[in-house]
């Protein structure tokens, strides 16, 4: 009996000396500490928004889309380039029937590092600062408007990239978790684009006019006020003033140009005040996108731009633009490029015998096609390389000659690699973003100039204000009461500084003809910069753009007059032929496609998304 | 210091071994001869001792025995199989004729169920149990988990590699009830350890509980079912001692081989002609250059001109050898049991051996268990137990590149023999130097010779201290039991790096070998004066620059720690059980704790802890009516405080028909037993959740991922960045699984025994991601896993034996076989979707394919069938002979939209073993036939496709391609030879076939030397055996590959056959 007492209290002592239960498991890690790792003060802060920048957050369009090694550019899905891999995601998307296309693939794809994806995760960073900047524990209230007036501009940075490829979206202004609502319905483009400025005009209260030295490559105010015109810009176009339900062509929305044009102006009154940004002139032309040496990170041409963007220029700038033999690579990713289109080439104007530019369309240019290079418009050498065109020197400073002609090396290499052999070249080379010395041939310069991505610049503005003035008065000379300026002199100032001279009378006096001009003037000084595709998008002319079943053209130059056998020609060694005389002929490349409709001027949203909410609609005829 | 614990250990086990001997006394002889009841025949090897001492002999062949014991003393005969008989000496006392009784083996066998013991006619649970000594028989595989394959119905294990110490095979039970972690809870004595490196020899059972009634104990660990190794203990009984030697040979179960290299040559010519690629043709001149060196025998591993190895041949050796020996000593008083075991395995390589003095760069394993069980009745009432048991494991191997990061991966290595190229470069060159692909790499001879080896260590120590107490002072039938167990284990990792090897860059490498790649003109042949051609040398390109020749300096580091854990368990349970009349009552209240703490490298991660508490109620009514109620209030520090503590119950019933008075009178003697049983509870799985679910966190983004740069004329760099990291889900919870089953038990004739058992599973809140979370959330940003996911399981087990003899033939069958099918129920499908496109109705893992239905017979075939969106798959790059896909959603594009899940997923839904065995005058024989069916894998595609990575190797069966004058086949042959296969050798039906297979899993015959012959050896027993291991296989994939391996990144599957001996004394 004495035992069993002892017993029992034995069996209560070790009941109670058990710490009550659950409890035992609470010595692990817990949570809400580590929000502070962000919220602690202004640098912490900047280092969370900051990623933006440093993790291809902001799209580098001269890489975009790595997709086999950075050759995929947007403007091989418009009518400015043909793109030459046999397997490029280019081509699924000129089929036409972006829905099938794989979601982490180029341009319409809406996963990996595909624009869509990347402004979502760009949103979801800006709405955690725009939410929370009240949690920041020490934060001056310059440090305040450092941090909302960068968060409120990419807001509507990442935005945009969304609504101008899918129209009208949800509003994004909360951060999401999993748990929320997320069958949000979407608003049209114009409420979207409504939402979007507010974000903007937030922006240019807070951010400053020029950023301290170490800042520089954020987006200042300028950046706002040009984002914002070019927003209402795209806000006033015709694709815009569609519902979600169909898609016409009921043309501009007037007053929306207006407001488009009273923002450009001010835009430009901002510039013409700011001591660093301006329009480069005439001379530096060549310098806005290939900017000299090792220590210069940008142009006060550039309003908005990717400051940081660190591409390997030697390959992926190489595989962009390059055929063989002007680079050493070999394999997939040396072999293919992107070649600009005869359609692009024939937009350059000619001067004509009475000194103007004229369209080569018209009489007054005088334009031979048998000599179809002589005195076009000084951008045409800038932009491009056309067959036999002397092209920089070997090692041994032998001149070298573009091979890209009938019967040269470079046709042939295309049709006999196992890379190209399905592609159909053009006869081009691009040379905007390309300099002779940097190519394995030669002198493999590749750190002699830096090519970034720019997002807007200056020329742009003036083009914003030229188009909206025209279309909200449907007159290029007419000023815009608070305007200092008519469509026909912004577009001029662009024509000049270009070297071009005014646009002749008889095209600035027929408003048909002067529609025609900005948007030829909009093509060329912007080509490859990431507008052009969005531009035919909003102007709503795909039927313009691309005619018939091959709607891509390029150019075959048979050369004649001169000593060397095919076989010649044919060699590497033919680079270093001077070939000066040839029969040129414009033909269809075929093996370029633009299968586009009406549901294509919105890009589908997610098969999977549409799926899975019951409130996400579908853009028409997806 | 190690090393010094490790001494300790042996000292205090060899000081226990000691103990047991102790002095005999002076006394009377008595003899006498013991036989069986029912056969009246002498039994060999019965156990006869004196009660209370450790003296004891054994009955010899004839079944006689002589003892020396005063009178008083009690006899005690023991025999495995029969009752216990006891003597006490008187001198009229007359042992001419002991009589020993076959125990009812069903009724007193017991089986192990979670936290206690119970008679296997009165468990209600569905627990299948196999014996260590069933397990010794399986051809002296080195792992427990590959031991048990085939032995217990519904336990399904799959090994994919043979790696010497990494050869464990994945388990798991009753098939797949969930798409997270599905592996069972594994406990070696009562703890979660490491159960493959435990020795076979220590083994007392092995207890699979499968139902909730045997796992509901379990709670929030036991859904996927749980497995209990239960380790030998001592007995009241003459000390025993047995030895087991095992020599073994090994050699890999399949082995590469390719089609000859002018055939490779021509079908690369044609490849290249087809994708269109005439740039990099092969000249004849070359192909024929070849043809005449190969028919001449100028050719080979060494020849520098027409180099051609077969790198398996060359470094592959014909037969690899593994020993295991095992020494372990078991007996005991009523005081005092023991268990003692030491054994050591020598697990070799089947690559050949460049052992040299400074490393030696060989696959080998060696391992040294030991084991000492002691159980201590320190009063009457009181049993103390001690346990105390390891290993040290030493594992070795070429010096992998750490390619992936993965310190122990075999992606890089492995993966040569289907890849490489046998004709680009010889081994070395007549010069002495070495040979090397285009780009430095794929010399294998030079990577397993010369890179250096790598050494894993691991340390594992098993401390169990257990206390029962009767307490039936305070109440007769209940029990006390405290227990306190301790597992630590360590890793340390030794490297010697000869240095940078095949252009590998290494953390430790300081320099390189020389290696050449040479290219030979043999378009234009060179006619010498003494008659002999050779060929210009075009190419010589020198990879890496050495300090000094043949002074390689040698890097590395030795006895890098890399890991330990260190698990403390502590449990307290009271027990009860009593007989009230017809009533059988038992309970159990228990409680435990555990606490884990573990590094992996750098830095200490939080310890896990866990808490259960446990209670069952068990009632019998005359042995015939069985109930039985499991609760378990168990917890997982993974999720959530409130979210942690759960409750999980389980109830059975059972009813033993043929203890029924009308079945007994109905049925007679032939019914030894019917049993009906059936379970229904709810168990939960925490295995697969992630730790900390329920936390947000933010990270530093690493630099080197990209920088943020500002400033106009120079760079300032803005960091650190920072990331968020996985969204956190407060509310995740375990898998909550409800599981019933019913069971039957037949025994009829005492010779042949049935159980079937058919069971159905509901898993519910299996965790997943959300698979409806819009791009605007998902992009960018990880998300939480939610408690979302169903699935249902179900299926049957069947387990048969019969056990007989004829004249002196004992034999023996059992036979399991096992079905189960599982779908998934919801998986958050977009509600939209097309049925096929939706995981719901599918089975776990199933796999997306697309259908293809035979080859493009014509240009016209091609343009006429739907445009595809697959690289190299447009109508302008297809050519007649390769794969037609369906167009299965008819939307006019071939795309993955239109790949259709296919009915068989990639591990066995139907699995079966075979054991037949028997023994006839000391010779025994045992065989175990095991067969995985419906079983499905993706083919290795460097078997599938010619010239793997472009190198000119064609497959055997290359010739066998589509041609235009071959006659259509019904279904896809094999297509045109391309060199870039990227749309032919997308996953669809034509890749994915069936890896079932039949295989004789084990075979072993042995002979029992009589004991007359060993007598004089001082030897009780001595048994020789050979044995064998994967034997056979039949199958239907390529016999290239063996049809349970991982694929083509691993150490093959090994084939065993040994010789040995087990030795009593």
């Amino acid at each position: 009996m004495k035992y069993k007492i002892k017993f029992i209290l034995f069996l209560l002592t070790l009941v109670l000396i058990t710490p009550g239960c659950e409890s035992y498991l609470d010595k692990s890690i817990d949570d809400g500490a580590s929000e502070q790792i962000i919220y602690k003060n202004f640098t912490t802060m900047l280092g969370f928004m900051d990623r933006i920048y440093g993790d291809s957050i902001l799209v580098n369009i001269h890489a975009i889309n790595r997709y086999r090694n950075a050759r995929s550019h947007p403007g091989s899905i418009s009518d400015e380039l043909a793109q030459l891999a046999n397997d490029a995601p280019e081509h699924f998307v000129t089929a036409g029937n972006w829905l099938e296309t794989s979601r982490d693939r180029y341009e319409v794809g809406s996963k990996g590092i595909t624009s869509i994806s990347r402004a979502y995760s760009g949103l979801r960073i800006v709405n955690r600062v725009i939410n929370d900047i009240d949690k920041v524990q020490v934060l001056s209230p310059l440090e305040r408007s450092y941090l909302l007036g960068q968060a409120y501009f990419l807001r509507a940075h990442f935005y945009f990239e969304l609504i101008k490829r899918y129209g009208g979206m949800p509003i994004f202004d909360k951060l999401l978790s999993p748990s929320d609502n997320l069958d949000i319905p979407r608003e049209t483009y114009l409420v979207s684009s409504d939402w979007m400025i507010t974000d903007l005009d937030n922006a240019i209260k807070y951010l400053p006019s020029q950023w301290p030295d170490e800042h520089i490559g954020r987006p200042n105010k300028l950046s706002a006020l040009a984002l914002k015109s070019m927003a209402m810009l795209y806000a006033a176009s015709p694709l815009m003033q569609n519902g979600l339900d169909k898609i016409e062509n009921n043309g501009y929305n007037a007053e929306r140009a207006r407001q488009a044009a009273i923002a450009a102006q001010a835009t430009i009154d901002s510039i013409n005040i700011h001591p660093y940004h301006k329009l480069m002139a005439t001379e530096e032309y060549r310098s806005i996108f290939l900017m000299p040496g090792a220590n210069h990170f940008a142009q006060p041409e550039y309003l908005w731009y990717l400051r940081s963007a660190a591409i390997n220029q030697s390959a992926s700038m190489r595989s962009f633009w390059i055929t063989q033999p002007y680079e050493n690579k070999t394999g997939s990713e040396g072999t293919p490029y992107s070649a600009p289109t005869q359609n692009m080439v024939d937009l350059f104007e000619k001067k004509g015998s009475d000194g103007l530019y004229y369209p080569i369309t018209d009489p007054n240019s005088g334009y031979n096609p048998q000599d179809p290079y002589k005195d076009r418009d000084p951008r045409f050498s800038n932009n491009i390389l056309y067959p036999g065109e002397a092209w920089g020197t070997d090692l041994s400073g032998k001149q070298v000659y573009v091979p890209t002609y009938q019967g040269g090396y470079s046709p042939d290499f295309i049709s006999t690699n196992l890379f190209t052999n399905a592609r159909q070249q053009t006869g081009y080379l691009f040379k905007k973003y390309w300099w002779p010395e940097a190519n394995n041939t030669w002198q493999n310069d590749f750190a002699k100039y830096r090519i970034i991505t720019v997002f807007i610049r200056v020329a742009q503005v003036y083009l914003d204000f030229a188009e909206a003035s025209f279309e909200a008065t449907g007159s290029a000379t007419t000023v815009i009461p608070g305007c200092s300026m008519s469509a026909l002199s912004a577009l001029n100032v662009i024509r000049n500084r270009a070297g071009i001279g005014d646009l002749p009378a008889s095209i600035a006096n027929d408003p048909a003809k002067f529609r025609q001009a900005y948007r030829r003037e909009r093509a060329i000084e912007l080509m490859c910069e990431n507008h052009r595709w969005w531009d035919i998008r909003r102007w709503m002319i795909f039927d313009e753009v691309f005619v018939g079943q091959h709607p891509i053209k390029g150019v075959k130059a048979i050369p004649k007059n001169h000593p060397y056998t095919p076989i010649q020609l044919k060699s590497s060694a033919g680079i270093f032929y001077k070939l000066t005389e040839f029969d040129y002929e414009v033909v269809d490349v075929v093996t370029e496609v633009r299968n586009y409709s009406l549901r294509n001027y919105w890009y589908p949203l997610p098969m999977d998304d549409v799926a899975a909410l019951h409130n996400l609609k579908q853009n028409p005829g997806w | 210091m190690q090393k010094m614990k490790n001494k300790l250990t042996f000292a205090f086990m060899c000081f226990f071994l000691f103990c047991s001997f102790s002095l005999k006394a002076q006394q009377k002889e008595w003899t006498g001869q013991v036989f069986d009841e029912k056969l009246n025949e002498p039994l060999i090897g019965v156990s006869v001792t004196i009660k209370g001492t450790t003296i004891g002999t054994i009955t010899d062949v004839n079944g006689k025995f002589s003892i020396r014991a005063a009178n008083n003393q009690t006899l005690v005969f023991s025999y495995i199989g029969y009752t216990s008989t006891e003597f006490i000496l008187t001198p009229d006392l007359n042992l001419a004729r002991v009589i020993m009784n076959e125990s009812l083996k069903v009724l007193d066998e017991v089986v192990v169920v979670g936290y206690g013991v119970q008679t296997k006619a009165s468990s209600v649970g569905s627990i299948t149990t196999t014996k260590g000594e069933d397990l010794l028989k399986v051809g002296s595989v080195t792992s427990v988990s590959e031991a048990i394959q085939g032995q217990m119905p519904g336990v399904i294990s799959i090994s994919y590699t043979s790696k010497p110490g990494a050869d464990a095979a994945d388990i798991f039970i009753r098939g797949k009830s969930t798409w997270g972690n599905a592996s069972p809870l594994i406990l070696v004595d009562g703890l979660e350890r490491d159960f493959n490196d435990v020795d076979v020899n220590e083994i007392e059972t092995i207890s699979v509980l499968k139902d909730a009634s045997a796992t509901a104990v379990y709670g929030v660990k036991g859904a996927n079912g749980v497995i209990l190794i239960t380790t030998k203990r001592g007995a009241n009984k003459k000390t025993e001692v047995s030895l087991t030697a095992n020599f073994g040979f090994k050699q890999p179960s399949a082995a590469p081989s390719w089609a000859d290299y002018p055939t490779s040559m021509k079908m690369f010519n044609e490849a290249k002609a087809n994708d269109k690629g005439w740039d990099g043709l092969i000249r004849e001149s070359t192909i024929s250059a070849w043809e005449n060196a190969i028919s001449g025998g100028n050719y080979g591993p060494y020849n520098e001109i027409f180099p051609q190895v077969d790198w398996w041949a060359e470094t592959v050796s014909d037969v690899g050898y593994q020993q295991n020996y095992n020494i372990n000593v078991s007996g005991g008083t009523e005081k005092m049991k023991y268990f003692t075991s030491v054994g050591y395995l020598d697990d070799g390589d089947i690559y050949k051996s460049f052992k040299n003095d400074k490393f030696d760069p060989s696959f080998n394993y060696k391992r040294y268990n030991w084991r000492s069980n002691f159980d201590f009745q320190l009063t009457n009432t009181t049993l103390l137990s001690l346990n105390i048991a390891g290993k040290m494991g030493y594992r070795n191997q070429p010096a992998f590149r750490a390619v992936t990061g993965a310190p122990d991966d075999d992606s890089w290595f492995f993966k040569f023999y289907y890849e490489n190229s046998y004709n680009s470069f010889p081994i070395k060159y007549s010069d002495g130097e070495w040979g090397a692909g285009s780009t430095g790499e794929g010399n294998l001879m030079l990577f397993l010779s010369e890179t250096g080896s790598k050494m894993n260590k691991s340390y594992q120590g098993f401390y169990d201290i257990k206390l029962e107490q009767d307490l039936k002072f305070i109440t007769e039938g209940l029990s006390m039991k405290g227990s306190l167990s301790y597992t630590s284990s360590s890793a340390w990792e030794s490297t010697i790096m000869r240095g940078m090897v095949m252009g590998m860059d290494e953390l430790n490498a300081i320099n390189t070998n020389i290696r050449y790649y040479r290219e030979y003109d043999y378009s234009n042949p060179i006619l010498l004066p003494d008659g002999t051609v050779t060929y210009n040398r075009i190419t010589n390109q020198r990879f890496q620059n050495e300090i000094s020749v043949g002074n390689y300096p040698v890097g590395g580091s030795y006895d890098v720690f890399s890991g330990y854990s260190r698990k403390l368990y502590y449990e307290l349970a009271l027990n009860y059980k009593r007989n009230f009349g017809d009533h059988k009552v038992s309970g159990l209240v228990l409680f435990n704790r555990k606490n884990e703490e573990y590094t992996q490298g750098s830095g200490l991660d939080y310890p896990v802890l866990e808490e259960d508490w446990v209670s069952r109620a068990t009632y019998a009514y005359k042995d015939k009516y069985l109930f039985e109620m499991n609760g378990a209030y168990t917890g997982s520090e993974k999720f959530a405080p409130g979210k942690r503590f759960g409750f999980f119950s389980s109830y059975s019933l059972g009813w033993r028909a043929s203890e029924e008075a009308w079945v007994k009178s109905l049925a007679g003697k032939n019914l030894s037993n019917l049993k009906f049983r059936y379970s229904y509870g709810t168990v939960g799985n925490d295995k697969g959740a992630p730790r900390f679910n329920y936390i947000q966190s933010f990270e530093n983004y690493p630099t080197y991922a990209g920088l943020a740069t500002f400033g106009l004329y120079q760079n300032y760099v803005w960091s650190p960045l920072y990331k968020e990291g996985k969204l956190a889900d407060v509310n995740a919870t375990w898998e909550k699984s409800i599981k019933q089953n019913l069971g039957i038990e037949i025994g009829l004739w005492n010779k042949l025994n049935i159980s079937v058992d058919l069971f159905d599973e509901q898993r519910s809140q299996i965790l997943m991601t959300r698979n409806t979370i819009p791009s605007w959330l998902s992009s960018g940003v990880s998300l939480p896993a939610v408690n979302l996911g169903e699935v249902k399981n179900h299926g049957f087990e069947i387990d048969a034996n019969w056990n007989d003899k004829i004249g002196k033939f004992n034999y023996y069958i059992k036979l399991n076989f096992a079905v189960s099918e599982n779908r998934i129920v919801y998986r958050d499908d977009p509600y939209a979707l097309p049925d096929y496109m939706k995981q719901a109705g599918k089975p776990i893992g199933y796999q997306e394919k697309y259908i293809a239905t035979g080859n493009f017979q014509s240009l016209d075939d091609i343009y006429n069938s739907a445009q595809s969106q697959i690289p190299g798959g447009l109508h302008n790059t297809l050519i007649p002979g390769d794969l037609y896909y369906i167009d299965y959603n008819g939307d006019g594009i071939i795309s993955p939209n239109d790949r259709s899940p296919h009915a068989y997923v990639n591990y066995p839904m139907t699995t079966g073993g075979l054991t037949i065995g028997g023994d006839w005058n000391g010779i025994g024989f045992n065989a175990l036939f095991y067969t995985a069916m419906d079983v499905y894998k993706e083919q290795i595609a460097n078997y599938l496709w010619d010239f793997p990575t472009g190198n000119i190797k064609a497959q055997p069966n290359t010739l066998d391609r589509w041609t235009s004058d071959k006659p259509i086949q019904s279904g896809p042959v094999r297509p045109s030879v391309h060199v870039n296969n990227t749309y032919n050798s997308l996953g669809s039906s034509y890749t994915y076939v069936s890896h079932a297979y039949l295989r004789l899993k084990n075979l072993e015959i042995n002979y029992a030397i009589p004991s007359k012959w060993l007598k004089f050896v001082n030897v009780a027993r001595c048994q020789v055996y050979v044995n064998g291991n994967n034997i056979f296989t039949i199958s239907s994939v390529d016999s290239r590959r063996d049809p349970e391996t991982g694929g083509q990144n691993v150490y093959p599957i090994i084939k065993r056959y040994n010789v040995g001996f087990r030795l009593g004394f």
